[in-house]
Protein backbone atom coordinates (compact mmCIF):
# COMPACT_ATOMS: atom_id res chain seq x y z
CA UNK A 1 0.00 0.00 0.00
CA UNK A 2 1.64 3.25 -1.07
CA UNK A 3 2.18 6.44 1.60
CA UNK A 4 0.58 8.85 -0.10
CA UNK A 5 -2.50 9.70 -2.05
CA UNK A 6 -2.04 9.71 -6.11
CA UNK A 7 -4.37 12.00 -8.03
CA UNK A 8 -4.10 10.86 -11.69
CA UNK A 9 -4.49 13.22 -14.20
CA UNK A 10 -6.21 12.23 -17.27
CA UNK A 11 -4.81 12.93 -20.53
CA UNK A 12 -7.47 15.62 -21.86
CA UNK A 13 -7.65 18.29 -19.28
CA UNK A 14 -10.30 20.45 -21.60
CA UNK A 15 -13.63 21.20 -21.48
CA UNK A 16 -15.94 19.92 -18.67
CA UNK A 17 -13.93 16.37 -18.61
CA UNK A 18 -11.86 17.22 -15.41
CA UNK A 19 -15.28 17.57 -13.35
CA UNK A 20 -16.09 13.93 -13.52
CA UNK A 21 -12.76 12.79 -12.89
CA UNK A 22 -12.90 10.44 -10.38
CA UNK A 23 -10.33 11.45 -7.80
CA UNK A 24 -10.56 9.38 -4.70
CA UNK A 25 -8.03 10.77 -1.50
CA UNK A 26 -7.69 8.01 1.20
CA UNK A 27 -7.06 8.81 4.86
CA UNK A 28 -5.11 6.03 5.73
CA UNK A 29 -2.57 6.57 2.74
CA UNK A 30 -1.11 9.74 4.65
CA UNK A 31 -1.16 13.03 4.52
CA UNK A 32 0.48 13.88 1.21
CA UNK A 33 -1.37 14.00 -2.16
CA UNK A 34 0.75 13.50 -5.65
CA UNK A 35 -1.09 15.11 -8.58
CA UNK A 36 0.35 13.32 -11.79
CA UNK A 37 0.57 15.00 -14.69
CA UNK A 38 2.49 12.69 -17.05
CA UNK A 39 -0.38 11.68 -19.57
CA UNK A 40 -1.45 15.64 -19.74
CA UNK A 41 -2.26 16.18 -23.10
CA UNK A 42 -4.74 18.13 -24.31
CA UNK A 43 -5.36 21.41 -22.40
CA UNK A 44 -7.35 24.58 -22.04
CA UNK A 45 -8.55 27.40 -19.55
CA UNK A 46 -11.82 25.93 -19.02
CA UNK A 47 -10.63 22.53 -18.18
CA UNK A 48 -7.96 23.80 -16.06
CA UNK A 49 -10.04 25.43 -13.86
CA UNK A 50 -12.50 22.50 -13.39
CA UNK A 51 -9.43 20.62 -12.36
CA UNK A 52 -8.54 22.80 -9.98
CA UNK A 53 -12.04 23.14 -8.67
CA UNK A 54 -12.01 19.79 -8.73
CA UNK A 55 -8.31 18.91 -6.43
CA UNK A 56 -9.47 21.83 -4.13
CA UNK A 57 -12.86 20.06 -3.26
CA UNK A 58 -10.92 16.87 -1.91
CA UNK A 59 -7.96 18.60 -0.29
CA UNK A 60 -9.56 21.57 1.30
CA UNK A 61 -12.20 18.86 2.22
CA UNK A 62 -10.12 16.14 3.80
CA UNK A 63 -8.96 16.90 6.93
CA UNK A 64 -5.59 14.93 6.93
CA UNK A 65 -4.21 15.98 3.79
CA UNK A 66 -1.47 18.30 4.95
CA UNK A 67 0.08 18.90 1.57
CA UNK A 68 0.29 18.35 -2.52
CA UNK A 69 3.18 17.82 -4.46
CA UNK A 70 2.95 17.34 -8.50
CA UNK A 71 4.90 15.50 -10.55
CA UNK A 72 5.42 15.44 -14.62
CA UNK A 73 7.39 15.04 -17.40
CA UNK A 74 9.84 17.65 -17.93
CA UNK A 75 9.36 17.83 -21.36
CA UNK A 76 5.53 18.31 -21.06
CA UNK A 77 5.11 21.63 -23.06
CA UNK A 78 1.64 21.46 -21.04
CA UNK A 79 2.66 22.04 -18.22
CA UNK A 80 4.00 25.23 -18.89
CA UNK A 81 0.81 26.29 -19.86
CA UNK A 82 -0.57 25.10 -16.46
CA UNK A 83 1.71 27.15 -14.90
CA UNK A 84 0.77 30.30 -16.54
CA UNK A 85 -2.64 29.86 -16.66
CA UNK A 86 -2.67 29.77 -12.55
CA UNK A 87 -3.02 26.54 -12.02
CA UNK A 88 -0.69 26.13 -9.13
CA UNK A 89 -0.64 29.51 -8.01
CA UNK A 90 -4.23 28.74 -7.45
CA UNK A 91 -3.85 25.83 -5.65
CA UNK A 92 -1.48 26.99 -3.37
CA UNK A 93 -3.24 30.16 -2.59
CA UNK A 94 -6.53 28.48 -1.67
CA UNK A 95 -4.98 24.40 -1.00
CA UNK A 96 -2.99 23.13 1.69
CA UNK A 97 0.42 25.06 1.14
CA UNK A 98 3.40 22.60 -0.41
CA UNK A 99 6.54 23.47 0.56
CA UNK A 100 8.36 23.90 -1.81
CA UNK A 101 8.69 26.11 -5.13
CA UNK A 102 5.69 26.25 -6.18
CA UNK A 103 5.39 28.94 -4.71
CA UNK A 104 7.27 30.98 -7.48
CA UNK A 105 4.25 30.57 -9.29
CA UNK A 106 2.87 33.84 -7.60
CA UNK A 107 5.23 35.47 -9.81
CA UNK A 108 3.34 34.62 -13.02
CA UNK A 109 1.94 37.67 -15.19
CA UNK A 110 -1.69 37.57 -15.78
CA UNK A 111 -2.01 37.70 -19.53
CA UNK A 112 -4.21 35.50 -22.12
CA UNK A 113 -2.29 33.01 -23.61
CA UNK A 114 -2.61 32.46 -27.09
CA UNK A 115 -1.61 29.94 -29.57
CA UNK A 116 -1.99 28.12 -32.37
CA UNK A 117 -3.63 25.21 -33.61
CA UNK A 118 -2.39 22.44 -35.96
CA UNK A 119 -5.10 23.76 -38.32
CA UNK A 120 -4.34 27.44 -38.14
CA UNK A 121 -6.86 28.15 -35.64
CA UNK A 122 -6.12 30.39 -32.93
CA UNK A 123 -7.00 29.63 -28.84
CA UNK A 124 -7.10 32.84 -26.70
CA UNK A 125 -6.62 31.01 -22.66
CA UNK A 126 -7.73 33.33 -20.10
CA UNK A 127 -6.15 32.68 -16.82
CA UNK A 128 -8.14 31.49 -14.16
CA UNK A 129 -9.80 34.49 -12.49
CA UNK A 130 -10.00 33.95 -8.34
CA UNK A 131 -13.52 35.92 -7.34
CA UNK A 132 -13.39 36.04 -3.53
CA UNK A 133 -15.81 37.59 -1.49
CA UNK A 134 -15.01 38.78 2.15
CA UNK A 135 -18.01 38.77 5.21
CA UNK A 136 -20.06 41.80 5.25
CA UNK A 137 -18.39 43.50 2.07
CA UNK A 138 -20.89 44.67 -0.59
CA UNK A 139 -20.55 41.59 -2.79
CA UNK A 140 -21.68 44.40 -5.84
CA UNK A 141 -18.91 45.69 -5.80
CA UNK A 142 -16.57 42.68 -5.41
CA UNK A 143 -18.12 41.60 -9.10
CA UNK A 144 -17.36 45.12 -10.79
CA UNK A 145 -13.45 44.38 -11.37
CA UNK A 146 -14.62 41.05 -12.68
CA UNK A 147 -17.43 42.52 -15.09
CA UNK A 148 -15.03 45.80 -16.23
CA UNK A 149 -12.21 42.58 -17.32
CA UNK A 150 -14.78 40.34 -19.00
CA UNK A 151 -16.14 43.59 -20.73
CA UNK A 152 -12.46 44.39 -21.59
CA UNK A 153 -11.77 40.75 -23.24
CA UNK A 154 -15.01 40.44 -25.15
CA UNK A 155 -15.90 43.34 -26.39
CA UNK A 156 -13.90 43.60 -29.62
CA UNK A 157 -15.81 40.17 -30.43
CA UNK A 158 -19.19 41.84 -30.13
CA UNK A 159 -18.25 44.23 -32.86
CA UNK A 160 -17.39 41.38 -35.05
CA UNK A 161 -19.42 38.38 -34.26
CA UNK A 162 -23.34 37.94 -33.53
CA UNK A 163 -22.98 38.19 -30.18
CA UNK A 164 -24.40 40.03 -26.98
CA UNK A 165 -21.01 40.24 -25.24
CA UNK A 166 -22.72 42.51 -22.51
CA UNK A 167 -25.56 39.95 -21.95
CA UNK A 168 -23.01 36.70 -22.15
CA UNK A 169 -21.88 38.93 -19.07
CA UNK A 170 -24.80 39.40 -17.27
CA UNK A 171 -25.30 35.55 -17.17
CA UNK A 172 -22.15 34.92 -15.55
CA UNK A 173 -22.39 37.45 -13.44
CA UNK A 174 -25.84 35.91 -11.85
CA UNK A 175 -23.76 32.56 -11.92
CA UNK A 176 -20.88 34.04 -9.61
CA UNK A 177 -23.77 36.17 -7.65
CA UNK A 178 -25.27 32.99 -6.89
CA UNK A 179 -22.05 31.81 -5.52
CA UNK A 180 -21.65 34.84 -3.41
CA UNK A 181 -25.10 34.10 -1.68
CA UNK A 182 -24.89 30.82 -1.16
CA UNK A 183 -20.95 30.10 -0.19
CA UNK A 184 -18.11 31.78 1.42
CA UNK A 185 -15.88 29.73 -0.68
CA UNK A 186 -13.77 31.51 -3.46
CA UNK A 187 -15.28 31.25 -6.94
CA UNK A 188 -12.94 30.45 -9.63
CA UNK A 189 -13.37 31.53 -13.23
CA UNK A 190 -11.78 29.56 -16.30
CA UNK A 191 -12.49 31.07 -20.17
CA UNK A 192 -11.31 30.22 -23.65
CA UNK A 193 -11.81 31.57 -27.33
CA UNK A 194 -11.28 29.39 -29.99
CA UNK A 195 -11.21 31.73 -33.52
CA UNK A 196 -11.30 29.46 -36.66
CA UNK A 197 -8.37 29.94 -39.46
CA UNK A 198 -10.89 32.07 -41.40
CA UNK A 199 -12.27 33.71 -39.07
CA UNK A 200 -15.26 33.20 -39.61
CA UNK A 201 -16.96 31.45 -36.14
CA UNK A 202 -16.01 31.45 -33.01
CA UNK A 203 -16.22 29.29 -29.96
CA UNK A 204 -16.24 30.45 -26.40
CA UNK A 205 -16.01 27.91 -23.81
CA UNK A 206 -16.03 28.67 -19.89
CA UNK A 207 -16.53 27.11 -16.17
CA UNK A 208 -16.87 28.68 -13.28
CA UNK A 209 -17.86 26.90 -9.96
CA UNK A 210 -17.01 27.01 -6.51
CA UNK A 211 -16.10 24.90 -3.32
CA UNK A 212 -19.96 25.71 -1.87
CA UNK A 213 -22.49 22.53 -1.25
CA UNK A 214 -24.07 23.42 -4.65
CA UNK A 215 -27.95 24.36 -5.17
CA UNK A 216 -29.37 20.73 -4.50
CA UNK A 217 -28.02 21.11 -0.11
CA UNK A 218 -28.49 25.11 -0.64
CA UNK A 219 -32.36 24.32 -1.19
CA UNK A 220 -32.64 21.71 0.72
CA UNK A 221 -31.14 23.40 3.67
CA UNK A 222 -34.13 26.34 3.14
CA UNK A 223 -37.06 24.48 2.27
CA UNK A 224 -40.14 25.67 4.14
CA UNK A 225 -40.81 24.09 7.48
CA UNK A 226 -43.60 22.02 5.83
CA UNK A 227 -41.65 20.48 3.37
CA UNK A 228 -38.71 19.40 5.28
CA UNK A 229 -40.16 16.42 6.26
CA UNK A 230 -39.90 15.25 2.89
CA UNK A 231 -36.03 16.30 2.57
CA UNK A 232 -34.97 12.50 2.27
CA UNK A 233 -37.09 11.54 -0.03
CA UNK A 234 -36.16 14.76 -2.60
CA UNK A 235 -33.90 14.03 -5.81
CA UNK A 236 -31.95 16.56 -7.01
CA UNK A 237 -34.62 16.86 -9.99
CA UNK A 238 -37.01 17.73 -7.30
CA UNK A 239 -34.86 20.17 -5.73
CA UNK A 240 -33.91 22.01 -8.28
CA UNK A 241 -37.91 22.47 -9.20
CA UNK A 242 -37.83 24.07 -6.18
CA UNK A 243 -34.97 26.40 -6.80
CA UNK A 244 -36.20 27.33 -10.06
CA UNK A 245 -39.40 28.51 -8.98
CA UNK A 246 -39.67 32.27 -8.90
CA UNK A 247 -39.51 33.73 -5.41
CA UNK A 248 -37.93 30.81 -3.94
CA UNK A 249 -34.69 32.15 -2.46
CA UNK A 250 -32.09 30.14 -0.08
CA UNK A 251 -30.52 33.38 1.04
CA UNK A 252 -33.98 36.08 1.58
CA UNK A 253 -31.79 39.18 2.67
CA UNK A 254 -29.68 38.86 -0.24
CA UNK A 255 -29.83 42.09 -2.33
CA UNK A 256 -28.24 40.07 -5.47
CA UNK A 257 -30.75 37.08 -5.28
CA UNK A 258 -34.08 37.78 -5.48
CA UNK A 259 -35.26 33.89 -6.14
CA UNK A 260 -35.32 34.79 -9.76
CA UNK A 261 -31.33 34.49 -10.15
CA UNK A 262 -31.75 30.87 -11.78
CA UNK A 263 -34.09 31.80 -14.44
CA UNK A 264 -32.39 34.51 -15.46
CA UNK A 265 -29.46 31.98 -15.75
CA UNK A 266 -31.15 29.41 -17.76
CA UNK A 267 -33.55 31.65 -19.97
CA UNK A 268 -30.82 33.85 -20.59
CA UNK A 269 -28.67 30.98 -21.65
CA UNK A 270 -30.99 29.78 -24.22
CA UNK A 271 -31.89 33.11 -25.46
CA UNK A 272 -28.45 33.89 -26.57
CA UNK A 273 -27.42 30.26 -27.57
CA UNK A 274 -25.25 28.93 -24.52
CA UNK A 275 -24.96 25.16 -23.82
CA UNK A 276 -24.97 25.23 -19.99
CA UNK A 277 -24.17 22.70 -17.98
CA UNK A 278 -24.05 21.98 -14.32
CA UNK A 279 -22.33 19.62 -12.32
CA UNK A 280 -24.26 19.56 -9.15
CA UNK A 281 -24.00 16.64 -6.34
CA UNK A 282 -23.90 13.27 -8.20
CA UNK A 283 -25.54 14.81 -11.29
CA UNK A 284 -25.05 16.71 -14.36
CA UNK A 285 -27.59 18.93 -16.04
CA UNK A 286 -27.78 20.79 -19.51
CA UNK A 287 -30.06 23.24 -17.63
CA UNK A 288 -30.11 25.69 -20.68
CA UNK A 289 -32.42 22.72 -22.05
CA UNK A 290 -35.39 23.21 -19.05
CA UNK A 291 -38.35 25.23 -20.03
CA UNK A 292 -38.29 27.08 -16.59
CA UNK A 293 -42.62 27.97 -17.76
CA UNK A 294 -43.20 24.28 -17.28
CA UNK A 295 -41.13 23.61 -14.31
CA UNK A 296 -42.59 19.81 -14.36
CA UNK A 297 -40.76 16.80 -12.77
CA UNK A 298 -40.34 14.91 -16.59
CA UNK A 299 -39.08 18.57 -18.45
CA UNK A 300 -36.49 18.63 -15.53
CA UNK A 301 -35.66 15.33 -15.34
CA UNK A 302 -34.83 14.74 -19.14
CA UNK A 303 -31.87 17.54 -18.90
CA UNK A 304 -30.19 15.56 -15.64
CA UNK A 305 -27.38 12.60 -15.88
CA UNK A 306 -26.79 10.39 -13.08
CA UNK A 307 -22.78 10.63 -12.59
CA UNK A 308 -22.61 7.71 -9.83
CA UNK A 309 -20.88 10.38 -7.55
CA UNK A 310 -20.53 13.53 -5.96
CA UNK A 311 -18.78 15.65 -8.24
CA UNK A 312 -18.83 19.42 -6.80
CA UNK A 313 -20.55 22.42 -7.92
CA UNK A 314 -19.56 23.76 -11.28
CA UNK A 315 -21.01 25.22 -14.12
CA UNK A 316 -19.88 24.61 -17.76
CA UNK A 317 -20.44 26.68 -20.92
CA UNK A 318 -20.03 26.94 -24.27
CA UNK A 319 -21.33 29.05 -27.30
CA UNK A 320 -20.71 28.61 -30.85
CA UNK A 321 -21.35 32.42 -32.96
CA UNK A 322 -20.63 33.40 -36.44
CA UNK A 323 -19.07 36.29 -38.00
CA UNK A 324 -21.74 39.27 -39.01
CA UNK A 325 -22.84 39.97 -42.46
CA UNK A 326 -20.73 42.23 -44.05
CA UNK B 1 -37.22 62.20 -30.35
CA UNK B 2 -34.06 62.60 -28.28
CA UNK B 3 -32.28 59.31 -27.87
CA UNK B 4 -29.44 58.72 -25.04
CA UNK B 5 -27.00 55.86 -25.67
CA UNK B 6 -26.23 55.17 -22.27
CA UNK B 7 -22.53 53.83 -23.75
CA UNK B 8 -21.78 56.43 -26.11
CA UNK B 9 -22.95 59.38 -24.32
CA UNK B 10 -22.04 58.58 -20.57
CA UNK B 11 -19.40 55.88 -20.94
CA UNK B 12 -21.51 53.49 -18.74
CA UNK B 13 -20.50 49.77 -19.85
CA UNK B 14 -22.23 48.22 -16.38
CA UNK B 15 -25.32 49.41 -15.03
CA UNK B 16 -24.30 47.45 -11.67
CA UNK B 17 -21.93 50.47 -11.19
CA UNK B 18 -23.86 51.93 -8.88
CA UNK B 19 -21.04 55.07 -8.04
CA UNK B 20 -20.91 55.47 -11.80
CA UNK B 21 -24.82 55.73 -12.84
CA UNK B 22 -25.40 58.38 -9.60
CA UNK B 23 -22.24 60.36 -11.35
CA UNK B 24 -24.20 60.79 -15.07
CA UNK B 25 -27.71 60.85 -13.70
CA UNK B 26 -27.49 65.15 -14.07
CA UNK B 27 -26.50 64.93 -16.79
CA UNK B 28 -29.40 63.38 -18.16
CA UNK B 29 -31.52 66.54 -19.33
CA UNK B 30 -34.73 65.34 -21.17
CA UNK B 31 -36.06 68.11 -23.55
CA UNK B 32 -38.10 66.40 -25.71
CA UNK B 33 -41.59 64.73 -25.02
CA UNK B 34 -40.46 61.84 -26.55
CA UNK B 35 -37.42 59.97 -25.52
CA UNK B 36 -35.64 57.04 -26.06
CA UNK B 37 -32.75 55.12 -24.17
CA UNK B 38 -30.15 53.12 -25.78
CA UNK B 39 -28.66 50.56 -23.41
CA UNK B 40 -27.06 48.00 -26.40
CA UNK B 41 -23.74 46.82 -24.98
CA UNK B 42 -24.63 47.67 -21.47
CA UNK B 43 -24.76 45.19 -18.89
CA UNK B 44 -28.11 45.70 -17.39
CA UNK B 45 -28.23 45.96 -13.45
CA UNK B 46 -30.21 46.92 -10.56
CA UNK B 47 -31.09 49.43 -9.36
CA UNK B 48 -29.40 51.30 -11.80
CA UNK B 49 -30.72 50.79 -14.65
CA UNK B 50 -34.21 51.69 -12.76
CA UNK B 51 -32.19 54.76 -11.38
CA UNK B 52 -31.83 56.42 -14.93
CA UNK B 53 -35.30 55.52 -16.15
CA UNK B 54 -36.61 57.03 -13.02
CA UNK B 55 -34.46 60.17 -13.93
CA UNK B 56 -36.02 60.24 -17.32
CA UNK B 57 -39.86 59.57 -16.12
CA UNK B 58 -39.20 62.26 -13.78
CA UNK B 59 -38.50 65.09 -16.31
CA UNK B 60 -41.33 63.78 -18.38
CA UNK B 61 -43.94 64.67 -15.80
CA UNK B 62 -42.66 68.13 -16.10
CA UNK B 63 -44.43 68.44 -19.97
CA UNK B 64 -47.88 68.26 -20.35
CA UNK B 65 -49.81 66.46 -22.93
CA UNK B 66 -48.54 62.73 -24.13
CA UNK B 67 -45.20 61.70 -23.29
CA UNK B 68 -43.37 58.28 -24.73
CA UNK B 69 -39.89 56.77 -23.42
CA UNK B 70 -38.70 53.70 -25.66
CA UNK B 71 -35.74 51.66 -23.97
CA UNK B 72 -33.54 49.41 -26.41
CA UNK B 73 -31.92 46.68 -25.26
CA UNK B 74 -29.88 43.26 -26.35
CA UNK B 75 -30.80 41.83 -23.02
CA UNK B 76 -32.57 38.79 -24.44
CA UNK B 77 -34.15 37.77 -21.09
CA UNK B 78 -38.28 36.84 -20.85
CA UNK B 79 -40.29 39.09 -20.27
CA UNK B 80 -40.74 38.63 -16.33
CA UNK B 81 -37.09 38.67 -15.82
CA UNK B 82 -36.48 41.36 -17.92
CA UNK B 83 -39.24 43.77 -16.04
CA UNK B 84 -37.85 42.90 -12.82
CA UNK B 85 -33.88 43.76 -14.19
CA UNK B 86 -35.44 46.72 -15.16
CA UNK B 87 -37.59 48.17 -12.70
CA UNK B 88 -35.95 46.63 -9.42
CA UNK B 89 -35.76 49.59 -6.87
CA UNK B 90 -37.71 52.39 -9.12
CA UNK B 91 -38.84 54.84 -7.12
CA UNK B 92 -40.70 55.83 -9.59
CA UNK B 93 -42.75 53.18 -9.63
CA UNK B 94 -42.59 52.23 -5.89
CA UNK B 95 -40.88 49.13 -6.71
CA UNK B 96 -38.88 47.29 -3.63
CA UNK B 97 -35.51 46.12 -4.37
CA UNK B 98 -36.30 42.79 -2.18
CA UNK B 99 -39.87 42.10 -3.76
CA UNK B 100 -40.25 39.39 -7.13
CA UNK B 101 -43.44 40.48 -8.57
CA UNK B 102 -45.81 38.01 -10.34
CA UNK B 103 -45.84 39.24 -13.95
CA UNK B 104 -48.91 40.46 -13.91
CA UNK B 105 -49.03 42.16 -10.81
CA UNK B 106 -45.51 44.10 -11.86
CA UNK B 107 -47.34 45.28 -15.22
CA UNK B 108 -50.55 46.58 -13.32
CA UNK B 109 -48.40 48.37 -10.93
CA UNK B 110 -46.34 49.93 -13.86
CA UNK B 111 -49.09 50.78 -16.37
CA UNK B 112 -50.99 52.51 -13.78
CA UNK B 113 -48.16 54.84 -12.88
CA UNK B 114 -47.79 55.54 -16.63
CA UNK B 115 -51.70 56.22 -17.09
CA UNK B 116 -51.41 58.97 -14.71
CA UNK B 117 -48.41 60.57 -15.98
CA UNK B 118 -49.90 60.00 -19.43
CA UNK B 119 -46.07 58.56 -20.55
CA UNK B 120 -46.78 55.88 -23.30
CA UNK B 121 -43.55 53.22 -22.23
CA UNK B 122 -42.22 50.76 -24.78
CA UNK B 123 -39.39 48.20 -24.41
CA UNK B 124 -37.99 46.77 -27.54
CA UNK B 125 -35.35 43.68 -26.91
CA UNK B 126 -33.26 42.89 -29.80
CA UNK B 127 -31.25 39.67 -30.31
CA UNK B 128 -27.18 39.20 -31.07
CA UNK B 129 -28.00 39.55 -34.59
CA UNK B 130 -29.84 43.23 -33.94
CA UNK B 131 -33.10 41.90 -34.82
CA UNK B 132 -35.80 43.24 -32.86
CA UNK B 133 -37.36 39.68 -31.21
CA UNK B 134 -39.65 41.34 -28.48
CA UNK B 135 -41.45 44.51 -27.68
CA UNK B 136 -43.15 45.14 -24.62
CA UNK B 137 -46.08 48.09 -24.41
CA UNK B 138 -46.33 49.09 -20.97
CA UNK B 139 -48.46 51.72 -21.62
CA UNK B 140 -49.31 52.02 -25.47
CA UNK B 141 -50.09 55.31 -27.18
Amino acid sequence: MPKFNSLKVWPDISGYIPAIIPFVINDSRGKDVNIHFNNCAIVDSTGINLLLLNILNKIVNTKNVTGWTCKSKLENENIEFIKKIGFFKLLTKLGKSPDFFWRDMEEIVDIPIETIGIFGEKRISFPIYLLQFKKNENRRNALLPFKTRLYGLLEEFGDIYNFSFAHFIAILTEIAKNSADHTDTPCLFGLDIFKSYSGQFLRITFSIGDLGIGINENTKDHLPLNERARYNYWDLTQTYRKALQTGFTSKPNSFENRGIGMSIIINGAKNIGIKLLVFDAKSSGLISDINVDKLSHNEIRKSFYFLDRKVGFYYYGELNLERKNA
Amino acid sequence: MHEYSIKSDFGIIDLDDIDKVERILEKIIVSDVNVGLDLFSVIIGYPGTSMIVDRVLFQLENFSGKKSLILKTDFYQNEEELLNAVFWGSSYFKIEVYNVFELNELKRIISDRLQKANIAFRIEVYNQKNNLVNAYELLQR
